[in-house]
């Protein structure tokens, strides 16, 4: 049973020559001598031997390491110290500079993060204990379920022809767990808060959906790796550019991005639906959006600017496709989180008028667009 | 109304074309900021603000000149000040500096100029009952111990045609000076 | 989790119970009935001072907001009747202590009144430089304040950034950042130089070239107008009905400017535009402020000028009429027994955010006020400023609230 299982990880595992080959330490006439690949270095050893290939089976690496879990967190922690510190350079200020100054104070969101952890955590009396506490840790699930089906390159837990369509759908299960983490509170400020988030769930769903549909109706398919391969020519923000802006608006709103970031608005609502959080479940519902941002900013990627599309990198092997993918992402995010330096948020009717008026005018024109290029099947021409 | 002109301004209401030109702006404006940056802010403990000449700060008293005329302990508005008995049967002030406010009005009232201000302000005590200046501690005025000293250059704004400079220069041997 | 309770029956008597004003009991329930929310804004809020707003809220509009002032109120009035004249010129700036030239050039123009003092040319300049200044930076302070009500932080540290600038000047010239105390009856306490007057002029030029930034980024942006326009109108009538005053009333088209119709010190002789705009809703209120901002800068180059083509000294004058080039040394022999004639004196002036006035009841006999009555522009305009709240949404509660610039401590006192 066991052997069985290790081969079926070692079949299926990724390939990185950076630490699976074998370094030549020297070579004389008849004596090779090399340190063995680190993956190999537990080969013969019963259970770890099995350890070290689930690690390196592409589906558990994929929602694990690339692009998942690791990256997300890797993202996370130089998205904020990047937000707060190109922040405070427009604003004539120096941004996190204390906690190791030499790197410009990168750590300083790692140091927020323990102090988060080590806070108490304080449950109030009105709260619904059970879903208060659950709720934070079952947003992981709508965030890292979308990771099983949207690949990085060759590593991927499962290639599936809806592979889009079913991290959309899983990614729009996670305003229902904010709106559920607001009626869990049972405070005021988080009943605004949390109808706040539904309200703008309505505003850009659709327009999220319908700005895919057009991009999936061009490729002709659905499945990531298909439309990543379509795009090795054109990405597809040049064949549907109303589709990208009306994309990349929704991801402003559903991220809470400024100029859209009302549900959170600290002066109005002190952060909507997670105001009686504290400490280290309030460092994971902080977290949200940007792995929602995260996410959808890959989905971007993946739809607009051609994946991983890039020039591949011999010693990193599978990883270079995922390296160019998470590249992608990370300069998508750092648009986004620029937005907050000059801008100021609309009132939640604007948005909602924002997005059902002139945001769905241009999602329709971006799916009349899709139609029609797809009709003409330009994927074939190209 | 006198011979004040009346000035009724008109709030822009942008149409569509105005208002992408804005956003574009604003972008821009954020965007040259943040490629080059008209800092002003000081990181302080390591630089400090350099005082202008005349600043208010705390207090040094010249005991020879002081002639016990009471006038800075009825001028002061926050109470701040009392007088105590010497040794030698003079009265001399004390300064409460959980109460002073920094008006200088003693300063300015002192008739024989034995209050001088200092460029130091960093009111810090460990305890409250230190907050209390005796005039022993008045005489030599505040002091900052050469181990407990983090500054390294003091800043002061200078405004060259458009440009705010920082100019920096390396802090002085004594951080406390006293104004004349 | 354990719950801990005392057991100490805590229990508020009757009679304090009827002061629990303004959230009567009731209030919860009715607003029920009435399908409303009730949201208690502040006074430990984000988005507010050190005040509670009771806003009852029907969907995402607001029927009525019921304010509760008073958790800053430091009873400047009565602390003032037990001091002397000049010692209450510390005191009456705490209350807007941004703005503090402002606030003392009242307090001490309504003893002047009294005396029949006529201030020196010279300090009537430096007076009205600095007041300019203080202005300046108010209204910086508010525009910052309203900013990052909207969520925009750029627009917060960039007039906070500028805001310094006025700082310095006074540092310069008084020797204190905020707190000045430098105007006293007669003149004022210390004269200015030359190169602190240069220094003025440069960082005028410096607030006046980065405000063009900060417009780009922050006043003509789309959502800033967006935010702002047609939220929270007053219209000309409703603000003189209310008794809204300074630029949130010549916002709603009504011409009144204190320096105007009763120019004190060296406005008259000094060339300004008064302000006006005629909607009256937010966005006017902000644009009014910092049109005048414009103005101001234009005021202190003048008095600048002024000031550098005068001889120096003679910057006060002591109640017998004798010229003086310093207070130092001679001030508490010539203001600390200051003692007023029986009677009532008033002064009206136009600090940053409006008329403020001053009454000075004195009995003739003691060197302290009998009464001091002091109106601040927040307490002038909170009733017009609740009223505009009616009919907006929840989220215009910043938005309006920043346009005022209301600022509780200078309406508590």
């Amino acid at each position: 049973m066991l052997s069985y299982l290790l081969e079926m990880f070692r079949q299926n595992s990724v390939g990185i020559p950076l630490i699976t080959r074998k370094v030549v330490l020297y070579h004389t006439a008849n004596k090779i001598a090399y340190i063995p690949p680190l993956t190999s270095l537990f080969a013969k050893i019963p259970i770890l031997n099995l350890i070290v290939a689930l690690i390196f089976w592409k589906p558990f690496f994929a929602v694990l390491f690339a692009p998942g879990l690791v990256c997300i967190l890797i993202a996370i922690l130089f998205i904020i110290w990047f937000e707060r510190k190109v922040t405070a350079r427009v604003q004539w200020r120096y941004g996190p500079l204390e906690v190791s100054r030499n790197v410009g104070g990168i750590i300083q969101p790692m140091a927020d993060g323990m102090r988060y952890f080590f806070q108490e955590v304080i449950v109030h009396r009105e709260a619904h204990k059970p879903y208060f506490l659950q709720f934070p840790l079952i947003t992981f699930l709508p965030v890292l379920l979308p990771i099983l089906v949207i690949p990085a390159g060759t590593i991927y837990a499962i290639n599936t022809p809806y592979s889009i369509l079913v991290a959309i759908a899983l990614i729009s299960l996670i305003p229902m767990i904010i709106v559920a983490i607001g009626w869990a509170s049972n405070s005021k400020y988080a009943y605004v808060g949390s109808l706040r988030e539904a309200m703008m769930y309505f505003s850009y769903e659709i327009v999220l959906m319908i700005a895919a549909m057009s991009m999936v109706i061009i490729y002709g398919s659905a499945n990531a790796i298909e439309i990543v391969k379509e795009q090795s020519t054109i990405p597809g923000i040049l064949l549907n550019p109303f589709a990208a802006l009306a994309f990349f608006v929704a991801i402003a709103m559903a991220t809470s991005r400024f100029p859209f970031e009302i549900p959170e608005a600290d002066q109005e609502v002190v952060f909507g639906p997670f105001i009686e959080y504290t400490g280290i479940i309030f460092g994971v519902v902080m977290t949200l959006a940007y792995e929602k941002l995260y996410l959808l900013c890959m989905l971007f990627s993946i739809l607009f600017l051609g994946g991983w599309n890039g020039p591949f990198i011999p010693p990193l092997g599978d990883l270079s496709p995922a390296l160019w993918l998470f590249l992608k992402t990370i300069g998508l995010m750092m648009i986004f989180v620029f937005f907050r330096t000059f801008y100021a948020r609309y009132r939640l009717d604007q948005a909602l008028k924002i997005g059902w008026s002139k945001l769905m005018a241009l999602a329709m024109v971006a799916l009349i667009t899709g139609l029609g290029l797809g009709a003409v099947n330009v994927m074939g021409w190209l | 109304m006198v011979n004040k002109r009346i000035k009724r301004i008109k709030p822009p209401s942008p149409d569509f074309v105005e208002s992408v030109k804005y956003h574009l702006e604003a972008f821009g404006v954020a965007l040259k900021e943040a490629i080059k940056p008209s800092r002003m802010t000081i990181q302080y403990p390591r630089e400090l603000r350099k005082r202008p000449k005349g600043f208010r700060g705390m207090l040094v008293l010249d005991v020879n000149k002081c002639i016990s005329c009471f006038q800075c302990t009825f001028v002061c508005p926050a109470n701040a000040i009392h007088m105590k008995k010497a040794p030698n049967g003079k009265y001399y002030p004390c300064v409460d500096y959980a109460k002073c406010i920094f008006c200088h009005y003693c300063e300015e009232t002192c008739t024989k100029g034995a209050w001088k201000s200092t460029n130091f302000m960093d009111v810090a005590f460990s305890r409250v009952e230190e907050m209390l200046l005796t005039t022993e501690k008045l005489i030599n005025g505040p002091e900052v111990p050469e181990e407990e000293r983090e500054d390294e250059y003091m800043v002061e704004y200078e405004i060259r045609g458009s440009k705010l400079e920082l100019k920096k220069e390396y802090s002085p041997e004594k951080l406390v000076e006293v104004e004349d | 989790m354990d719950e801990y309770s005392i057991p100490v029956p805590v229990k508020p008597p009757a009679e304090i119970e009827s002061l629990y004003l303004p959230v009567p009991p009731w209030l919860e329930e009715k607003s029920k009935e009435g399908d409303e929310l009730v949201l208690f804004v502040g006074p430990q809020h984000g988005g507010s001072g050190h005040m509670r707003l009771i806003v009852r809220v029907h969907g995402d509009v607001i029927r009525e907001v019921i304010p509760d002032p008073g958790f800053v109120h430091r009873g400047v009035e009565k602390l003032a009747e037990n001091k002397l004249y000049i010692q209450n010129i510390p005191l009456v700036e705490r209350p807007a202590i941004m703005d503090c030239i402002n606030m003392s050039l009242g307090y001490v123009r309504a003893i002047e009144k009294a005396l029949d003092i006529e201030v020196p040319e010279r300090a009537k300049y430096i007076r009205t430089m600095l007041a300019e200044v203080c202005r300046i930076g108010t209204h910086l302070y508010d525009a910052g304040i309203l900013s990052v009500f909207l969520g925009h932080t750029t627009g917060f540290m960039w007039p906070f950034a500028l805001r310094e600038l006025t700082c310095e000047i006074l540092m310069r010239v008084s020797g204190a950042r905020i707190t000045a105390s430098y105007v006293v009856p007669g003149g004022v306490r210390r004269d200015v130089d030359r190169g602190t007057l240069n220094f003025i002029s440069d960082a005028m030029t410096y607030i006046q070239q980065k405000s063009k930034d900060f417009e780009k980024v922050f006043i003509r942006n789309p959502v800033t107008i967006a935010r702002m326009k047609d939220v929270g109108v007053l219209s000309r009538k409703e603000a003189i009905k209310y008794g809204v005053v300074g630029p949130f009333l010549r916002a709603s088209g009504v011409e009144y400017d204190v320096r105007a119709v009763e120019p004190y010190d060296a406005y008259d002789e000094l060339t300004w535009d008064v302000i006006v705009a005629d909607d009256g809703d937010s966005y006017s209120r902000f644009l009014v402020r910092v049109n005048e901002i414009q103005q101001s800068i234009g005021i202190v180059r003048q008095c600048v000028k002024a000031l550098k083509d005068m001889p120096e000294g003679k910057i006060a004058v002591d109640t017998k009429g004798k010229m003086l080039d310093s207070v130092k040394g001679t001030f508490f022999r010539t203001f600390g027994r200051l003692t007023l004639p029986a009677g009532e004196f008033t002064t009206l002036t136009e600090a940053s955010r409006g008329t403020l006035l001053y009454t000075i009841v004195s009995d003739g006999k003691s060197n302290a006020p009998y009464r001091l009555r002091v109106v601040t522009p927040g307490w002038y305009y909170l009733k017009g400023f609740m009223e505009s709240l009616k009919g907006c949404r929840l989220a215009d509660l910043q938005a309006v609230y920043g346009s005022f610039g209301y600022f509780p401590p200078e309406a508590d006192r």
